[in-house]
């Protein structure tokens, strides 16, 4: 059984009289230790599809069709005081900007203290202690007199730790990272990317990877899913999309990868920009940027199709699963 | 590993003025659904302003114009109560001036002296934080210090303030001349710094966007990149802020002649026009203070709504 | 945090010097203050000795330092319009503004700022947006008309309060008090009303655009996200939050009591120091307005460094602590 199993999720911004779908179709699911990244140009709706999961929608955007399940228990539809049992404590997440994720009046000791005590019986020492060992175990040095430090004292990898110290503190077996990485220099990068790995490796927590870096995807995760103007294109193992993929948009993202050693002679680059969610075209979204693109592609939207070692929304696909 | 996104996003940057005015439009579609409270804020200062430029051909009576005062009509009632007349909807002051004449008059003075002054405080305040973000450094600093200074004072003070002093540096005979526009630069100085302000803000963040800097070092006159790129950027905030300000500089005016120290009594202005209703108040002659108070608050009410608007409408990034 | 504060009180003396500035400016070039000293028909010979006693001879630095050290000791001359020297004048009618300001303050504050974070915390609701359109037409009454309107309703329709006069005072050595009789705290209902409804729309607004800025944070976000409970995230974070930008303008809202007071104490016949002021206005009397100046700077200087104190109190950022363990 999975984790998390999403199925036909759609968010639509609703204003008023007005309705733009934000998100439609959106199926997932991750399963119990798996690594999933989700990849797509920013709009593309990843990081709407991780709010929703803890409920954290910004007014605006609702979910009007679809369900959410989380370890066997529909999400989508439990109240507010409900979903704080599963957030933080099923479902950690953490956002892209570190210095704006910590409220920068208290010490972040008070802020991991305030939030282990929340999902424990512990006293306040106790769980000064155990904020000490999980900053110690991120690879903060002099963990202790880190605590009475101010976010704005700490570098901003060292606040990135922080915030995922934050997000498992109560032990979740699904962190979603939106962009844990983005922000930050490469070196930096390398190191957070460590801590995500060894939480996977010692604690076996899920993650949802949230990029639009497909090399970060590549190095990281078990499995792909590919996001363009709301919807989800492919869906498939890590190696397969990465040595063949099989949408002609993942297949572009994976020509923009530089690499070192290989001698390409360019790197692909896809003309145009992704459209607005509120001038959609007919049929594929991808279709006015897409080489392969054929009739039928400007008519109808394309199911999600098997193909290769996944699944993928092409019409290419149409006859040969 | 390089990152996917700067290849693919091919980011357009849109001609401004299309945009502003495709945002206004939107926005103003958006709210005749939504606000109603809206569309009849818009209507009503529409309907001031027109009034205040028709006025002496709208207004029923001359009230500048002493000859035809008739005392035997003075203190009528509305004309809806016992004593009314038909020639003076809302009533009669003391002199037999027509009420409703009369705040049809201080409105345009109303709307005369605050727009004036906001016009000036708005063309000052970006002419100094144009100067300010460009240059930088020392002129900067003084000039911001000096903004600042002035900000920890309130408006009324400062106002009060210069025209006390204007007042006392012109001879008497001026005073009435002067007034006026003593007035309005009064009001006019202690606005220009909000305006200051956020202009040199969005000018700063605006000089250091790549296409400035690809301006500049192109060799283009840095006056005519202020002019094209920078001006425009700065336009919604300002437009809002001085909106805002003008139902602020109505309130200030109003006050000041209620004051007595404004408009000069000859002149028709609503702070004027309550100012002698007071004096009739105890004595059960409402209608001389609730009609032009109403007229007052009418007023700053719908412009301030329209500011709002606004603001929501442009979301500029206000401080 | 002590180079802030020290930071801070230079910059309150460096106001307070400007002020004192225009003020002494004000003396200098506007009319000759001979002329309000002397009687009409004075001989050039007569006019020339009181100037050369009043210092008026001196260099203009010089007779600066003389205006400033006489300000300290508090002289700031004798009024032109009273002929009572302008310090005591002052030092009568300071009590009466300062107990109408201080009430209206608490109004203003007690009342504003509860409203604005109930009005952020519901902005969806019903009484949210009641209350919002009542602060946007609280901000477009001007002050004098909601003290005719109040005194036309509850003195002269209703008559249940008195509509001028500050009523029986007790005298407490230099400081003469309202607060003390019955009379006294009955006249102070509709006067400090009257000042704090405009800034109590104001402060309200501020609150709650600041609330809204807050709440749309990304911490209070990951604060939600991390399962901490609403009573938490609201009270715990986001409050506090919220006052920091909040503190800068409600400080000078405060601030604004002081100068909104002349209009008040006008429509009120409340003899404090804004009467005096607008008179001294009225008929050009430069030293009333000049130590009038001085005194509301002190006053908004003193408002202004206790808020950025408490500002430094509860912001860490601004307390200038540098980094305290850089590195990763």
């Amino acid at each position: 059984m999975p984790l998390l199993d999403i199925q036909h999720l759609r968010i639509e911004f609703v204003q008023g009289r007005k309705r733009l779908v934000a998100l439609d179709d959106v199926s997932l699911a991750i399963d119990p230790e798996e690594v999933l990244g989700v990849v797509g140009e920013s709009g593309a709706g990843k990081s709407l599809t991780a709010m929703s999961v803890i409920g954290l929608l910004n007014p605006p955007a609702t979910v009007t069709r679809g369900q959410i399940t989380i370890d066997g228990r529909r999400s989508d539809n439990l109240t507010d005081r409900q979903l704080r049992r599963i957030r933080g404590k099923i479902v950690g997440a953490v956002f892209q900007e570190s210095l704006t994720s910590l409220n920068p009046l208290y010490t972040i000791g008070r802020q991991l203290v305030q939030t282990i005590c929340v999902h424990s019986d512990l006293t306040a020492r106790a769980a000064r202690g155990r904020a000490v060992d999980l900053l110690a175990e991120f690879g903060l040095s002099t963990p202790e007199r880190q605590l009475d430090a101010y976010p704005h004292q700490l570098s901003g990898g060292m606040r990135q730790r922080v915030v995922i110290a934050l997000a498992v503190c109560a032990n979740p077996r699904l962190l979603i990272a939106d962009e844990p990485t983005t922000a930050l220099d490469v070196s930096t990068q390398a190191q957070i990317l460590a801590v995500l790995r060894r939480l996977r490796r010692e604690y076996r927590t899920a993650i949802m990877l949230i990029t639009h870096d497909m090399g970060v995807i590549a190095e990281m995760a078990d499995r792909v899913a590919v996001m363009y103007a709301g919807r989800i294109v492919e869906d498939a193992p890590v190696r397969e999309v990465v040595a063949h993929p099989q949408h002609p948009y993942t297949a572009a993202l994976i020509g923009a990868i530089p690499r070192l050693r290989r001698q390409v002679g360019r790197l692909t680059r896809i003309d145009g920009a992704m459209p607005p969610l509120s001038a959609l075209p007919r049929g594929c979204a991808f279709h006015p940027r897409c080489p392969k693109a054929f009739a039928r592609c400007r008519e109808e939207r394309p199911p999600m199709l098997s193909s290769g070692g996944g699944r993928a929304a092409c019409w290419l696909f149409d006859g040969n699963g | 590993m390089a990152n996917a996104r700067t290849r693919i996003a091919g980011g357009t940057r849109t001609r401004f003025s299309a945009h502003l005015g495709r945002r206004l439009v939107r926005g103003c579609a958006d709210q005749l659904i939504d606000s109603p409270a809206t569309v009849v804020a818009l209507l009503l200062a529409f309907g001031f302003c027109t009034m205040a430029v028709f006025a002496p051909w709208l207004a029923p009576h001359d009230t500048s114009d002493v000859g035809t005062l008739d005392l035997m009509q003075a203190l009528r009632p509305p004309v809806w109560l016992e004593g009314g007349d038909w020639a003076y909807l809302l009533g009669t002051d003391d002199q037999g001036r027509d009420m409703l004449s009369g705040i049809i008059f201080g409105a345009r003075t109303s709307l005369l002296v605050s727009g004036v002054a906001v016009l000036l405080a708005t063309l000052l305040g970006t002419a100094v934080g144009l100067f300010c973000g460009w240059v930088g450094g020392r002129p900067d600093a003084v000039l911001m210090r000096i903004a600042e200074v002035q900000l920890s004072f309130p408006a009324i003070l400062i106002v009060l303030l210069i025209d006390g002093l204007g007042r006392t540096a012109v001879s008497t005979d001026l005073h009435n001349v002067a007034a006026v526009p003593v007035l309005i630069i009064a009001i006019a100085l202690s606005n220009w710094v909000q305006i200051a302000r956020t202009v040199r803000g969005s000018s700063m963040a605006e000089k250091n966007k790549e296409y400035v800097q690809a301006a500049r070092v192109l060799g283009i006159h840095p006056a005519a990149i202020l002019l094209r790129h920078i001006l425009p950027n700065i336009f919604a905030p300002v437009l809002v802020i001085a909106t805002l300000g003008i139902a602020g500089a109505i309130l200030t005016e109003a006050t000041l002649s209620f004051l007595g120290v404004g408009v000069p009594p000859t002149q028709p202005s609503l702070g004027t026009l309550i100012r002698f209703g007071n004096n009739f108040l105890i004595s059960g002659e409402w209608w001389m203070t609730v009609f032009p108070g109403l007229a007052l608050v009418l007023l700053a009410l719908s412009v301030n709504i329209v500011g709002d608007w606004l603001r929501d409408v442009l979301n500029p990034k206000l401080s | 945090m002590l180079a802030f504060v020290a930071q801070r009180i230079a910059q309150t003396g460096l106001v307070m010097l400007t002020v004192a500035f225009v003020a002494f400016a004000m003396f200098h070039f506007i009319g000759d203050p001979i002329n309000n000293m002397v009687s009409q028909d004075a001989t050039a010979e007569q006019r020339e000795q009181v100037r050369r006693h009043l210092g008026l001879d001196d260099p203009f630095p010089l007779q600066f330092a003389y205006f400033i050290s006489n300000a300290v000791h508090g002289d700031f001359g004798v009024s032109y319009r009273l002929s009572l020297p302008v310090g005591a004048l002052i030092a009568e009618r300071l009590p009466a503004t300062l107990e109408l300001v201080f009430v209206a303050a608490s109004i203003a504050l007690l009342v504003g700022m509860p409203l604005g974070v109930y009005t952020g915390l519901y902005r969806r609701g019903v009484v949210s947006r009641l209350l919002l359109g009542l602060t946007l037409v609280g901000i477009s009454l001007p002050t004098f008309l909601t003290g005719l309107i109040l005194i036309l309703i509850f003195s002269l329709w209703l008559g249940w309060l008195p509509s001028f006069g500050r009523g029986e005072v007790v005298d407490l050595g230099i400081w003469s008090t309202g607060f003390l009789t019955a009379s006294g705290r009955r006249a102070l209902v509709l006067p400090s009303i009257t000042l704090a409804l405009f800034q109590l729309a104001l402060i309200t607004r501020l609150v709650r655009a600041g609330m809204l800025e807050v709440l749309g944070s990304d911490y209070i976000r990951f604060a939600r996200a991390r399962g901490l409970p609403n009573r938490l995230v609201l009270f715990g974070h986001a409050l506090k939050n919220t006052l920091v930008p909040v503190m800068t303008n409600v400080g000078l809202q405060i601030g604004a009591l002081i100068a909104f007071a002349i209009i008040t104490e006008t429509v009120f016949q409340w003899p404090g120091m804004g009467l005096l002021f607008l008179q001294a206005i009225r008929f050009a009397d430069i030293p009333v307005m000049a130590a009038y100046l001085m005194l509301t700077a002190l006053l908004f200087g003193v408002i202004n460094l206790a808020v950025d104190l408490l500002y430094g109190a509860i912001d860490p950022r601004v307390r200038g602590e540098s980094s305290h363990h850089k590195g990763s």
